[in-house]
């Protein structure tokens, strides 16, 4: 039994280090040009940190010299990218400076003046609409998954002035913004959501439970078909059901048909139901085939 | 299970070879798929396989193949101490120094141990390890997707991997013979249970919830924790980095162990009078680095 002691020493492994020479931004701002810049908020000083370098992957040593301290990025919520945030995220995903649950934030503007303006939406408000429905639920792993193993179109949560929505990016580029309505049906697609509630014809509906599934079958083009059960309270009505079905409509049309993306694990739902195109064909030939995929949503959804 | 009349214990056998696999399982760099668990539950059905047949011949590893054993037992523990340096930088810990002292002070505390010290510490590391394992899927089960089982990934290569971490396969062997026939079949059937069922539903577990993140460059087990709820509300990230290198640490003392010649009084004099001498230069080196060196 010698040995157990042993055991205990890895306890001087877990990072015991002097913390008052190191930083853990909050909320992190990116802006690509030229050269890229960067602020970060740290909640321990609630101070803002500003640098410049020549690569985003420069960041701790950059944030470093600017704040005389190290910098630890464990303990991000939210990074806000201007210019390429797909190419940014997947850099510090890479990299490891990035938790996989951290939210993702387009900006249209300069990120880095928007965090110094105080214009950034805080996380807090992203995480209160992905959790009323009102957003899909887009954190780093879910874009650079979509990036990886989807058809290369992902959907980023944005800042437009001061709303909040969603848009799709593919090859480093802003390929369309999505409406409320495609928002809302991701959302309800993904699940995410702990309270989902919607008006049809003057009512107020709840979600009480969804049982959804997305199924895709070849013929001669993809069929993308939704079907399943929702239960409201009050029970789903007529109106409701054709406002849910709008919504379901919205998501996919805008995402599948009019961009190719990928979204909602298709090229997996594919490859369930048979589609074994799905595992061999490239990103973009799965693309192309999305492209002219026909999506519909199979009423009723009671 | 409990036949100790002739060595180790069913479950202390079973327990020091499941260790080596989960050590290298804790620090594995293979992505989580389904197709990678469907990989590994064929090689692991091949090599129990293999394993139960080896059972009914039952020769001695004597001469030749003794030495074999104990070559191999060393390149082994460099394969695993390979492994812990990774993780290592992977999880960017700090104190390298601390690491390295940490491993001398293994093989001097190795060289002084009783052989059967090493079985009894992974029998209780792996109880730990089974009631962390047991909270996973009741944290995750919420944000694990069902379809994320389809992802499209080889079988073949998962195949292919198990096979590169399978190191423990010819130490069976010498655990066996430090066995009753009866422990030592027990404790092959509770090796081949945790290889062929356990580690690859542990692996589709992390599949449903890493999903499309295949080609990410990092460990898969952290990533799977991070990605459960649990980590979020409680930070378990350290308890599981402590318990890989506690796994670690016992797999390599039981590779040692085994590579050392039977006569060893010098080596353990020896051992014992360096040990003491090697905690203070850890502790040095530990609080040298905290003090002294920049982080």
């Amino acid at each position: 039994m010698k040995i157990i002691p042993l055991l205990f020493i890895p306890l001087l492994l877990t990072g015991c280090t002097d913390i008052r020479r190191r930083l853990s931004p909050d909320l992190l701002a990116v802006h690509t040009g030229e050269t890229v810049s960067f602020a970060a908020h740290t909640s321990q000083e609630d101070a803002l940190i500003a640098a410049e370098a020549a690569d985003p992957l420069l960041l701790t040593d950059a944030l470093g010299r600017a704040a005389g301290a190290e910098i630890s990025t464990g303990h991000l919520t939210m990074l806000a990218v201007s210019g390429d945030p797909c190419g940014v995220t997947e850099t510090y995903l890479q990299a490891q400076d990035l938790a996989p649950t951290c939210t993702v934030l387009a900006v249209d503007r300069n990120a880095c003046d928007a965090l110094r303006s105080g214009s950034l939406p805080a996380p807090d408000q992203i995480e209160a609409a992905v959790q009323t429905g009102m957003l899909p639920c887009r954190t780093a792993d879910t874009v650079i998954g979509d990036l990886w193993g989807g058809s290369g179109v992902t959907a980023l949560t944005a800042c437009r002035g001061d709303a909040l929505t969603a848009a799709l990016y593919a090859d480093g580029q802003c390929c369309g913004t999505l409406s409320e309505d495609a928002c809302r049906g991701l959302a309800l697609l993904g699940g995410r959501y702990e309270t989902f509630a919607f008006d049809a014809a003057g009512t107020a509906f709840r979600i009480r439970h969804a049982l959804l599934r997305i199924s895709v079958h070849m013929t001669d083009r993809p069929e993308i078909t939704v079907s399943g059960e929702i239960r409201t309270e009050p029970p789903l009505t007529d109106a409701a059901e054709k406002r849910l079905a709008e919504m379901l409509d919205a998501a996919l049309r805008e995402t599948v048909c009019a961009a190719g993306a990928d979204l909602l694990f298709l090229r997996e739902a594919a490859l369930r139901d048979g589609l074994s195109a799905a595992q061999s064909c490239s990103q973009a030939e799965w693309r192309r085939m999305l492209l002219e995929s026909e999506c519909r949503i199979a009423l009723p959804l009671r | 299970m409990n036949d100790q009349s002739n060595g180790w214990s069913a479950v202390q056998g079973a327990a020091v070879i499941i260790l080596i696999r989960l050590t290298a399982f804790f620090c594995c760099d293979a992505p989580y798929s389904a197709a990678y668990a469907l990989g590994m539950l064929a090689a692991a059905a091949i090599q129990s396989a293999l394993m139960l047949l080896l059972l009914r011949i039952r020769l001695p590893i004597r001469g030749a193949g003794e030495i074999l054993m104990r070559i191999y037992a060393v390149f082994c523990a460099a394969f695993l101490t390979g492994l812990l340096l990774r993780l290592y930088r992977q999880l960017r810990l700090v104190h390298f120094a601390g690491f390295v002292i940490l491993l001398l002070l293994t093989l001097c505390d190795t060289a002084s141990l009783q052989e059967r010290a090493a079985a009894r510490a992974a029998v209780i590391l792996l109880c730990i390890a089974g009631l962390g394992f047991l909270l996973l899927p009741v944290s995750g089960i919420g944000t694990a997707r069902r379809i994320l089982l389809h992802t499209p990934d080889s079988v073949w290569a998962g195949f292919c991997r198990e096979w590169r971490y399978a190191c423990e396969l010819p130490l069976l062997l010498w655990v066996r013979q430090k066995q009753a026939p009866d422990a030592a079949k027990h404790s092959t059937f509770v090796w081949a249970f945790v290889r062929c069922i356990f580690l690859p539903a542990l692996v589709l577990f992390g599949a449903m919830q890493n999903g499309r993140l295949l080609r990410f460059a990092g460990n898969p087990f952290f990533l799977l924790l991070a990605r459960t709820p649990l980590s979020d509300a409680v930070r378990t990230d350290g308890l599981w980095m402590m318990l890989a290198f506690g796994c670690g640490i016992v797999s390599i003392t039981f590779c040692l162990q085994t590579a050392m010649p039977p006569q060893r009084k010098k080596l353990r004099k020896f051992a014992s009078a360096f040990l003491p001498y090697l905690f203070l230069l850890g502790a040095g080196a530990i609080l040298g680095a905290d003090t002294l060196l920049p982080v």
